[in-house]
């Protein structure tokens, strides 16, 4: 299915299966969307990303609809623009809130950047659609006021992190993000990996570590990977007042594409911790006690000669970590090799 | 779209509804009933919960049981009988008992206040030829009777001298069109299903008539069950499928138990099931009730509720005719459209295309309610104008009442006003004004009735059942509803009230997913068109029919 299309009178090679929407951001044309996670299904609820396609009596879902070959697609005109603008009126109406604390907190959330690039306001009052969900989760905050029923959320939950520990439940303007039997998420098969939060594109999931530390304004984010084992996802620390507040998925990483699990996403908090370890311990008299790392090698090279000469290289297993890098791995057992004489090694990644 | 199957350890096609049926008690599904049912299904418990509550008739743990009901539907809440007597029952969605408003739920029990027909109710008879209506006042609904007039025969004739072509032939020479709404070509329908790729295929029949003003399926469900059955065994034999589905509306229980005596009669006579007729050919019917959904009548939704998910319209290309049901290729048509090829396989294409006028082929059942002397259903020539549907058939408006609007269909093909009488219904002349045949229904007001009053209701409806997928419909009804709260009455008027009407109404219809949030914004423009004074008079709280109180 090769050949060319046309998006706003510039021409376009076809990729089979490749959305209107990813095919537009290929040349530039960025067309607006809120509902739209290009890692997983789309689901065409927002129905911002409207286009015309020549030859339909009714404009199309882009992100829904591969580019075909010689279709002719217009991304903006005055009835694209009139309909988006009224849609995002509605989608604004239905969170009449106050503030955004995402936005305040944590960094612009999509949908009041893109009411403020299309310089939408609430022109619709009415009844609002959802309510905060009380949840003694230590993660996550569920505040479906913000809602605007994009079902990124539960689609990511169940399609990426094949959790399914959410869907949308009830129907119509009283339809819900719920768990099985709308308990909390520590009840559910949640595995707080926290992409939902990740992927929601309003305040309606935030991250509860991170609310509280600063004004959005305040901080940096500093790419960095994260240390927890050796899939080496991407990930931005947020820093505010040398302190790192909190982790955003590194979206561009090659690794992750923007999905973590429980521990890069809200483990990183033992940056800080009053309880970690500063220097080397050594056990004296039953009491674990502080010592410089040349008392620490000194008794770990005494104790290891000691057993090799009473036991022989034999008497030695040694076990490395995922979380280091594949050059320390590579160190280590040449160290069991070559060092300790043994070919008792292992990682904890062969399983 | 990702790759789909139903579960290889079950032979049912569609268990879940089924299923969710079997284990709900009194309408109530309990967290141990849907644990065990997500176990056996396969399912993640939050995606049936998901599924299961979307639905008006599954109650969950914790909700209020629902036991009694009254319809204050854009139907019922004409015949003025609702308020009154009924005004401490809550709502349900319409059940289809247009002709006997108001209409009343009484524990999975669906009834008139007003007659004792419910269901069975039979259809006035036509001056011209009938096709569908032909022997549906025969005394009896057994298999005998039904063959005793050639009932099977073209089932018969077409599996023992396999003579596909002609009846292929014969079909889009009649130019039988879905009468659901859409009015797709039949034979193109079922061509492209049999030359689609994939397989196990399925023929779909939509028995899902939730329109409000629109109750032409009923007399068939309950009255013709045969009919229809023979009509879906040729589907699935010209179409490649040995499976076929009836989803049957929640609405219409006692058409289950019809339908479900024809089939045990027809596979006992060989006529269904295993070697159809002692040919090779097998096809197998199923009946699935739904839970109450008037979208689970668009056929992507009524997919979706048949895999057990919830309820959504899909997003289309790709049709059911290559991704149907679990993502095979599936005939989805209509009751009527269905009927129609037994008659015109037996009476051939001419005899088909005679029925029609103006150029237009065949019959259609036309529902007709609200304030005309004789409600019900009429089958009648396509093409007959509006002014002999609703004032000979119908008998017009009660004495002394003169007419003042009417929709077509049911409340989803638009609203006309009297100058209109003249219209021809057809698949053609409405699009003129803007409006469609759609399913056949038609709704009368009367001078005492307030237009406005009555779209509000319309969109009170579509409020009850949009799905909650789309972002324009989901919210577009509720502000929709309240704007037409704030002109009748019933609540705050904001400043630029139609312009706020008419910004939501046009991008609904252009940018909702389905047909039900396309559809809305018809009787919102018809007001605005047709009833442009009345609409400006509740701007000035004035209602001139004296319903809306202010």
């Amino acid at each position: 299915m090769k050949g060319k299309a046309r998006i706003d009178g510039r021409s376009v090679d076809c990729v089979p299966g490749q959305s209107i929407v990813a095919a537009a951001k290929g040349i530039g044309i960025a067309i607006p969307t809120l509902c739209y996670d290009p890692r997983v299904e789309p689901s065409a609820t927002c129905r911002l990303c409207l286009v015309k396609v020549k030859g339909r009596r009714l404009p199309v879902a882009a992100c829904a609809h591969a580019l075909e070959p010689e279709m002719e697609v217009t991304s903006e005109d005055p009835d694209l623009e009139s309909w988006r603008r009224t849609i995002l009126a509605l989608a604004l109406s239905e969170n009449p809130a106050a503030e955004c604390r995402r936005c305040a907190e944590i960094g612009p959330c999509e949908l009041h950047a893109l009411a403020k690039k299309l310089a939408v306001s609430p022109v619709f009052q009415g009844a609002a659609s959802g309510r905060f969900k009380e949840d003694s989760n230590p993660f996550i905050r569920r505040d479906y006021e913000q809602c605007i029923y994009c079902y990124r959320c539960t689609r990511v939950c169940g399609e990426l992190e094949q959790a399914h520990a959410i869907a949308p439940a009830g129907r119509g303007f009283k339809s819900r993000i719920a768990t099985f039997f709308d308990g909390g998420l520590l009840e559910s098969s949640c595995t707080f990996c926290g992409q939902c939060v990740q992927t929601c594109p309003t305040g309606a999931l935030m991250d509860k570590k991170m609310l509280g530390k600063a004004r959005a304004t305040e901080a940096t984010k500093v790419r960095s990977v994260c240390p927890f084992c050796g899939t080496g996802c991407g990930i931005e620390l947020h820093v505010a007042r040398g302190r790192v507040i909190g982790v955003t998925p590194d979206w561009n990483a090659p690794v992750n594409q923007g999905s973590l699990c429980v521990k890069g996403q809200f483990g990183l908090d033992f940056i800080h911790s009053p309880e970690r370890l500063t220097t080397p311990l050594i056990r004296r008299n039953g009491k674990l006690t502080a010592a410089t790392w040349d008392e620490a090698y000194g008794l770990i090279v005494g104790k290891f000669q000691q057993i090799k000469d009473e036991s022989g290289p034999g008497a030695f297993a040694l076990w490395s970590s995922s979380r280091g890098t594949s050059e320390s791995n590579y160190l280590m057992q040449k160290f069991a090799r070559a060092v300790i004489g043994t070919n008792n090694i292992d990682n904890c990644a062969r399983t | 779209m990702k790759e789909l199957r139903p579960n290889p350890q079950s032979s049912d096609p569609a268990p879940f509804l089924a299923e969710l049926h079997r284990v709900a008690k009194g309408g109530l599904l309990s967290r141990t009933a849907l644990e065990e049912l997500a176990a056996s299904l396969q399912t993640p418990l939050a995606d049936l919960y998901s599924a299961a509550s979307f639905y008006h008739y599954f109650k969950l743990d914790g909700d209020e049981p629902l036991g009694e009901g009254v319809c204050r539907g854009p139907v019922c809440s004409l015949s003025g009988i609702t308020a009154r007597a009924h005004f401490d029952l809550p709502s349900i969605s319409c059940p289809g008992l247009c002709d006997q408003a108001p209409a009343r739920y009484d524990r999975g029990d669906f009834s008139s206040a007003a007659s004792s027909d419910g269901g069975f109710r039979l259809p006035h008879r036509a001056n011209g030829e009938e096709a569908l209506f032909h022997h549906i006042r025969a005394p009896d609904r057994r298999l005998e009777s039904y063959r005793r007039n050639d009932g099977y025969g073209m089932l018969l004739n077409l599996v023992q001298n396999k003579s596909d072509d002609d009846a292929f032939a014969a079909l889009q020479a009649s130019g039988l069109s879905g009468r659901g709404g859409a009015a797709f070509p039949l034979a193109l329908k079922w061509r492209a299903v049999r030359d689609a790729e994939g397989s196990p295929k399925y023929v779909v029949c939509n028995a899902d008539e939730g329109e409000p003003g629109t109750f032409k399926d009923r007399p068939i469900l309950h009255l013709q069950p045969h009919l229809l059955l023979e009509a879906m065994a040729i589907a699935g034999y010209l179409a490649g499928a040995n499976v076929g589905i009836i989803y049957l509306r929640y609405e219409y229980p006692r058409a289950y138990d019809v339908l479900a005596k024809a089939i045990g009669e027809a596979e006992e006579e060989g006529l269904l099931g295993s070697n159809v007729g002692g040919s090779s050919f097998c096809f197998q019917i199923h009946i699935r009730r739904g839970a109450g959904s008037y979208v689970c009548g668009e056929e992507s939704a009524l997919l979706n509720s048949l895999e057990g998910r919830r309820p959504w319209p899909r997003e289309r290309p790709p049709y059911p005719t290559s991704r149907g049901l679990w993502g095979r290729p599936t005939v989805v048509n209509n009751v009527e459209t269905l009927c129609f090829v037994p008659l015109i396989l037996r009476h051939g294409a001419d005899w088909f295309g005679s029925l029609g006028r103006g150029g237009s082929s065949g019959t259609k059942i036309y529902s007709v309610s609200g304030r005309v002397c004789r409600p019900g259903n009429f089958e009648l020539p396509v093409g007959i104008s509006a002014r002999e549907l609703i004032m000979d058939y119908a008998g017009g408006p009660p004495s002394g009442r003169s007419l003042k609007a009417f929709t077509l269909g049911g409340i989803s093909g638009g609203l006309l006003a009297s100058e209109h009488l003249s219209l021809s219904l057809d698949y053609r002349s409405p699009a003129k004004h803007g409006v469609f045949l759609g399913s056949g229904g038609v709704i009368v007001l009367d001078d005492q009735c307030c237009v406005v009053d009555f779209v509000r209701s319309c969109v009170l409806f579509y409020e009850a059942e949009s799905c909650g997928k789309c972002t324009p419909c989901r919210i577009g009804t509720v502000r929709l509803r309240e704007l037409l709260d704030g002109l009748t009455g019933r609540g705050n008027l904001p400043s630029g009230v139609r312009q706020q009407m008419e910004k939501i109404s046009d991008t609904m219809g252009a940018s909702s997913a389905c047909g039900l949030g396309q559809s809305v914004p018809l009787v919102v423009s018809g007001m605005g068109r047709f009833f442009a004074e009345e609409l400006r008079e509740h701007t000035q709280r004035k209602c001139r029919a004296g319903v809306c109180r202010f």
